[in-house]
């Protein structure tokens, strides 16, 4: 402490001085710790709010840490990549999952193309996948398209001669079962006429349920069952408005490279859409919220609630809730059974519950009536008995989803699209981010986009100075003309137009937006043949890349020179001329990304009005043990000691307290984390539930928490130091001696 | 006796000015930030009950919703003059009542831009507190009054790009599952009302008929407004059976907006017809409520660990006061004070400096609080989404200081008991002796 003897500097004093330095040193600590030793009720006191201080940061950081870590997880892995690029002539920020008035305005990559070969230059540019993120209104068939579909299938059965016993029988329950629903449409259509006070519909279409109504028509079903199935198909169907209307959250990107990149993608039913087709992979978590029947879907969560999270029945408002939901809307089950599943339904409920009831839907109310007591065993009969009798889901694979979006010019466009499968990201199952995305192919992103505006397009095709729009606009004007329409009635003999992937030199996007025109002009079947044409059409690798896509997600090979690449894309751009920008995840993310951001500062900023007040307090306390210490210390002084070694006396004191009870705080915070990781933070609201990604949190903890931890301590201590130890400093053997009297 | 203990009590406090006004300057931040983090609080609900209720709901709605068949429902009454009849005298609490249509567009402007828009149908002859929260920066509200027109807030500008006498294409699905689109004009621009109003647009009432398709008597909610906003629950309870005994279906209580009720709940319900649903504002804004309890949950998280370091601090320098002042407090008992009068003294020293330090606190608060009003503080586009405003507004409420300055005072006290009880068990005779 003190400066080097006045002695020449030799290596034996320079020796001497090390020692000396030691000594003192080891003085200072003995001291120190002496005098922590003597005041045992000071140092318990300071250590304790120290302790308390470290445990709070270790706990805190590492649970921000956690939750920050599983939403990067989520968002990285299922949608943003490590980077995202865009336009930067786009008039909003990139937001994959929307701001506040809805998706972000994003100036398109008219070639998509370009961008990709450009970006593929980069050495540390791994992969790269178009996209384009959009909401649209989905619809489904509703109950009477699937009852005439099953009966359809009976028909053609009978009519090809399949020798089952049970045929004529299945028939007619079907057929009463279309029949019961045609009378529900009518009941239906008369409530309205009398609620709505106006009448909305056509003569037509009510003489049509009139004809549809009549015991003549179910009589002459036989006569030629295709004919009348038409026209119910045709003239009844569509009356009845109960399809189920979904919101869809979609990606439209190159499915196949999509799947490659975001390596998590696993296809959990189904198949994966089929290299250049149309097409839809559904989220499971979608699936499972929005297309399955509501009472299943209620049941599942109310089974995990109660078992991720220990609720009960009895206790909690929320399930109770779910449970009385069940309870009215048991018209969803029944009507959706024929009276030979309704009889089979009633037989297999009476035995598994048991109960002599004849009517199916007191049983169902019975059954869904649950308790704590008896919810695992109504959960499994529902299941095991009941959920084979049913379509469980209200949109299936193989089936078409109609899709119907504003393009950006404002006209409704719908595109029919085929659910392959359903996927979800390994690791990720339970996130809503990653779990309420469905990914859709490219071609029909763009037709559901549209065309930009007028004058866009325009600039566009001057930029582009490539005349591919028209002469594509004939080509897709001559298959349409002289494609081979399918037979009508014989669905099911398209084939693939694989091999003719037409001129290269196409942008779709041209191509898709003459058809929509068209399909809109002449809403008729016409539209519906060119939409399963469209459907079944295999486009080259050339047309998916040569067209519009909104952003680009970009994954890297080192993830950690992020920064660095960001400026690369930034030159890369700036030299090639294309308006490129990219940004990180948490920048992709939109506000969500900005939600992360502003709770960690919440977190730093309580950590500090913490700590503030602690200094303020710790501070007080050593004030007060100082002046206790006035005549220990001028005692000291008297004998010789110099103001310094008070001075290092007290700092080395407030070090030894920071780092031992910080020490020992930020293990007891390890070791509260590490508690919590292993039994997990239940998500009790949904709120919860999107945060954590999951049911359940388990937070992990980093060296750097602990690190953090200990840190700030130690210099809240040695600052909280200061005051006292110079006002320690400033005792005069005189003053000490004077006080003893 | 009782000034004699203060006058020792404040002596006390003044001798020892550094530890005064180290614990007393730790109370006070303190208590500044309880009233700080209160009024960030009560802002928030302000913002949410001015801005919520006058576009979204009133402090109770009778709104319903029509099932045409089982699985289709849309959210209207039919017929209201005579729900308005039924309704009348069973609400001595109500100020006023508007009756405002429901429904859900895109709007779609000439220009290209477009953004989904919540509708609110109302007759603007009728709205009163409708002009005092919703004012026009371009246009007149009084022109909404004529058919196809349409108010839209400033922060929908930049994204449909229309201004006053534009033309905007309103497209909605009806009931009968068709889209229908009207042209409306656009005949008021109105300053932001807050968050909600980004997604928020009022046309006229015939308007939305037209948009929908309905005839006159159907409308979306009646929307009553009480002279006291805390009414709502029991009023709303009233109504229910107000109107059951009228002869309507009426739907059970259930917390949650009607949107929330039309896609989860009604449309997959059994019945079909036309049930009532009274609901409060509470109900209708009910998605904002975890911001508010996410927020409690901090303050209430932040003032324990805070009221924790706090009380230490208080009892570890009433410790050390005490040991330090044995021998005063032996010759205080010795001179005649007794025990009792010892443990006042102290309790009384604490109490001083609690109060002194909430008050200085309450002070420091206050003014924090008014220098953010002034300055109009904006925030990002997520501390928008938790603070329902595009600036930091702390609302501080008389009450609510109060309460911070006794529930901080009393803390201090309580943290005194024990220092004191001990200091007040001294034996005069030993606590003589001691030395310092």
């Amino acid at each position: 402490m003190s400066p080097a003897a006045p002695s020449a500097p030799g290596p034996d004093s320079r020796l001497a001085g090390l020692r000396r330095r030691a000594e003192l040193l080891l003085l200072l600590v003995r001291l120190a710790l002496r005098n922590l030793l003597a005041s045992r009720l000071k140092t318990l006191i300071v250590g304790g709010i120290i302790l308390f201080g470290a445990v709070i940061v270790v706990v805190g950081t590492a649970l921000l840490d956690s939750i920050d870590q599983s939403m990067r997880r989520s968002i990285v892995g299922s949608l943003a990549g490590d980077l995202q690029v865009y336009s930067s002539a786009s008039k909003d920020e990139l937001a994959l999952y929307g701001g506040m008035t809805g998706d972000p305005d994003l100036a398109p990559f008219p070639d998509y193309s370009q961008v990709k070969q450009a970006l593929q230059t980069l050495p540390n540019v791994r992969a790269v996948v178009p996209m384009g993120i959009a909401e649209a209104a989905a619809s489904a068939g509703n109950v009477l398209d699937r009852a005439l579909e099953r009966l359809r299938d009976t028909v053609r059965r009978q009519q090809a001669g399949d020798p089952d016993p049970e045929l004529p029988r299945r028939l007619a329950a079907e057929l009463a079962h279309v029949r019961r629903i045609v009378e529900l449409v009518q009941a239906d259509q008369q409530e309205t006429a009398a609620l709505q006070q106006e009448s909305t519909q056509d003569a037509a279409a009510q003489a049509d349920l009139a004809r549809a109504l009549a015991p003549a028509f179910w009589e002459g079903f036989h006569e030629d069952p295709l004919l009348a199935l038409e026209f119910l198909e045709n003239r009844i169907a569509p009356q009845a408005l109960e399809g189920t209307m979904l919101w869809v959250r979609y990606v439209g990107t190159d499915p196949e490279a999509f799947a490659t990149a975001f390596h998590r993608l696993e296809i959990i039913q189904g198949t994966a859409i089929p290299r250049g087709q149309r097409g839809i992979l559904l989220g499971n978590l979608y699936y499972e919220d929005w297309c399955k029947l509501k009472t299943a879907r209620r049941l599942d969560r109310i089974r995990e609630k109660m078992q991720v999270n220990q609720q009960k029945l009895a206790q909690d408002e929320e399930l109770q809730r779910w449970a009385r939901e069940s309870l009215s809307q048991i018209g969803e089950i029944t009507k959706q059974l024929d009276p030979e599943e309704s009889r089979q339904a009633v037989a297999r409920l009476q035995q598994a519950l048991p109960s002599a009831t004849p009517e199916l839907p007191a049983l169902l109310r019975q059954l869904l009536t649950v308790t704590d007591d008896n919810f695992e065993k109504h959960y499994r009969i529902f299941y095991e008995q009941l959920a084979p009798l049913l379509d469980l889901y209200s949109v299936r694979l193989g089936e078409s989803l109609t899709i119907k979006a504003f393009t950006r010019s404002g006209y409704l466009k719908s595109v029919n699209v085929r659910v392959w499968g359903i996927f979800q990201f390994r690791g990720l199952e339970k996130s809503t981010f990653a779990g309420y995305l469905s990914v859709m192919d490219l071609m029909s992103f763009r037709d559901l986009y549209g065309y930009l505006t007028a004058d866009k397009a325009e600039e566009i095709r001057e930029l582009k100075a490539a005349a591919g729009a028209r002469p594509l606009a004939r080509d897709e004007a001559e298959a349409a003309l002289f494609g081979a329409p399918p037979a009508p009635g014989e669905p099911g003999t398209l084939s693939p137009e694989a091999g003719s992937p037409g001129p290269t030199l196409l942008v779709a996007t041209s191509a898709s937006s003459v058809i929509d025109e068209e399909q809109m002009l002449q809403a008729g079947g016409g539209g519906d043949r060119r939409q399963a044409r469209l459907a079944s059409r295999v486009y080259s690798p050339a047309e998916i890349e040569q067209g519009v896509a909104l952003n680009v997600a970009v994954f890297l090979k080192d993830p950690s020179r992020t920064a660095e690449t960001i400026q690369a894309i930034t030159e890369l751009g700036r030299a090639r001329g294309l308006p490129l920008r990219a940004v990180d995840w948490q920048q992709a993310a939109g506000m969500v990304g900005q939600f992360i951001t502003l709770s960690r500062l919440v977190l730093l900023i309580a950590v500090l009005i913490i700590f503030l007040i602690a200094l303020v307090i710790i501070n007080n306390a050593m004030v007060i043990a100082t002046l206790q210490r006035v005549q220990e210390i001028g005692t000291l002084r008297a004998i010789g000691a110099q103001r310094r070694l008070i001075l290092a006396m007290l700092f080395v004191e407030a070090t030894a307290v920071g780092l031992l009870f910080g020490l020992l705080g930020a293990l007891t915070g390890a070791g509260i984390i590490r508690l919590i990781g292993w039994i997990g933070i239940p998500a009790s609201t949904d709120v919860l539930y999107f945060f954590f990604s999951g049911p359940r949190l388990h937070p992990t903890l980093a060296a750097g928490n602990v690190v953090l931890a200990c840190g700030i301590v130690l210099v809240v201590s040695i600052l909280s130091s200061f005051y006292p130890a110079w006002l320690a400093m400033r005792i005069t053997p005189r003053a000490a001696m004077q006080r003893e009297e | 006796m009782g000034f004699t203990e203060l006058g020792i009590a404040a002596r006390n406090l003044l001798a020892h000015t550094k530890r005064t006004v180290f614990l007393g300057s730790a109370i006070a931040a303190v208590t500044g930030l309880l009233i700080l983090l209160l009024g960030l609080t009560a802002g928030i609900e302000q913002t949410m009950l001015r801005s919520g209720t006058v576009l979204m709901t009133g402090h109770v709605n009778v709104g319903g919703f029509i099932k045409t068949s089982s699985g289709q429902a849309a959210p209207l009454i039919t017929d209201y003059p005579a729900i308005l009849r039924a309704l009348e005298g069973h609400v001595p609490e109500l100020h006023h009542l508007v009756v405002r249509g429901r429904g859900f567009a895109k709007g779609v402007a000439e220009t290209g831009g477009a953004m989904d828009l919540i509708l609110g149908g109302l007759e603007i002859g009728r709205e009163t507190g409708f002009r005092q929260v919703v004012r026009p920066v371009a246009g007149s509200l009084d022109d909404l009054a004529a058919p196809r027109t349409i108010l839209l807030f400033e922060e929908q500008l930049p994204r449909l790009q229309v201004g006053v006498g534009d033309t905007l294409t309103l497209s909605a699905p009806t009931a009968q599952g068709v889209n229908n689109t009207v042209d409306v004009r656009v005949v008021a621009i109105a300053k932001s009302v807050g968050l909600m109003s980004t997604w928020n647009a009022f046309v006229s009432e015939q308007t939305l008929l037209e948009l929908y398709r309905l005839k006159p008597g159907s409308s979306g909610a009646i929307q009553l407004y009480l002279h006291d906003q805390r009414d709502a629950v029991p009023v709303a309870a009233r109504l229910r059976e107000v109107l059951a005994r009228a002869g309507y279906r009426v739907m059970e209580a259930d917390p949650q907006p009607y949107y929330m009720k039309l896609f989860q709940r009604v449309t997959q319900e059994d019945w079909t017809g036309f049930k009532l649903d009274v609901s409060t504002w509470q109900d209708e804004l009910i998605f904002m409520s975890w911001i508010l309890s996410a927020l409690n949950a901090l303050t209430t998280l932040l003032l324990t660990i805070l009221g924790v370091i706090v009380v230490i601090g208080i009892m570890n320098t009433l410790w050390i006061a005490i040991r330090e002042r044995t021998r005063e407090i032996g010759t205080l008992r010795a001179i005649g004070m007794q025990r009792r009068g010892v443990l006042r003294m102290f309790l009384l020293e604490a109490g001083l400096l609690g109060g002194g330090g909430t008050l200085a606190g309450a002070g420091l608060g206050l003014l924090v609080a008014g220098g953010i009003n002034r300055l109009q503080l904006a925030v990002p586009e997520s501390v928008q989404v938790v603070l329902m405003n595009d600036t930091l507004v702390l609302a501080v409420q008389p009450a609510a200081v109060l309460g911070a300055v006794v529930a901080v005072s009393s803390v201090t006290v309580l943290a005194a008991v024990y220092p004191a009880i001990r200091a007040a068990r001294l034996q005069p005779v030993s606590a003589m002796h001691h030395f310092g």
